[in-house]
């Protein structure tokens, strides 16, 4: 494991309850933020693989190149060129997704980790209160108890 | 909260997908085993 999980681990061993929900959904939401952006990446990547891979195919088939000279080849050529800009431009597309994915979500998870930790923090507030309402009505419950019967 | 949210997210952006899950499944199970402690515990 990297540097970045050992000292992460570490702080997140030591936070409260609240920040660790908050800490947990804003975590979730980047893991999936990362899981798209990476996968988007990988498409973007295969389809310019792609693109070059039409490009070698046809010079090593001898279809493309500087060397082509009659109409059929030069036809072929254009073709060529034509798919390589297509795919270029396909994987530039989906890269730049990936980019946006990458920047809306940074906005989502904060959100959502400023919610969890509300929600937590709300949470913890009635438990609180009903806590002490339950332990104020014991006392009260306790008190005649301990008072003597005035002496008639 | 000792780690600032920004910087946590730089943090947590550093580790690769693997890592990343992996701290999401064991920071789940440590805050169920914590949240257990302290309500017995209270």
């Amino acid at each position: 494991m990297t540097e970045s999980y050992q000292k992460l681990r570490e702080e997140f061993k030591q936070m409260d309850l609240a920040n660790r929900v908050a800490f947990l959904a804003e975590a979730s939401v980047l893991t999936v933020q990362s899981g798209i952006v990476g996968t988007l990446n990988l498409i973007g990547d295969v389809v310019e693989g792609a693109s070059n891979l039409v490009g070698s195919v046809a010079q090593n088939f001898g279809i493309a190149g500087s060397s082509a000279s009659d109409a059929a080849t030069q036809t072929v050529n254009r073709v060529v060129i034509t798919v390589k800009d297509a795919t270029k431009a396909a994987g530039a597309v989906v890269k730049d997704v990936a980019k946006s994915v990458d920047a809306v979500t940074v906005d989502v998870a904060k959100t959502v980790g400023d919610v969890a930790t509300k929600a937590t923090e709300v949470t913890a507030n009635v438990v609180e209160s009903v806590q002490k309402t339950v332990s104020q009505a014991t006392k009260k419950e306790e008190k005649p108890k301990g008072d003597k019967a005035p002496k008639t | 909260m000792a780690l600032d949210k920004s910087k946590f997210e730089q943090e947590f952006k550093k580790m690769d997908l693997a890592e990343q899950v992996t701290f999401l499944v064991l920071g789940a199970i440590d805050t169920v085993f914590h949240t257990l402690t302290n309500t017995f515990q209270a």
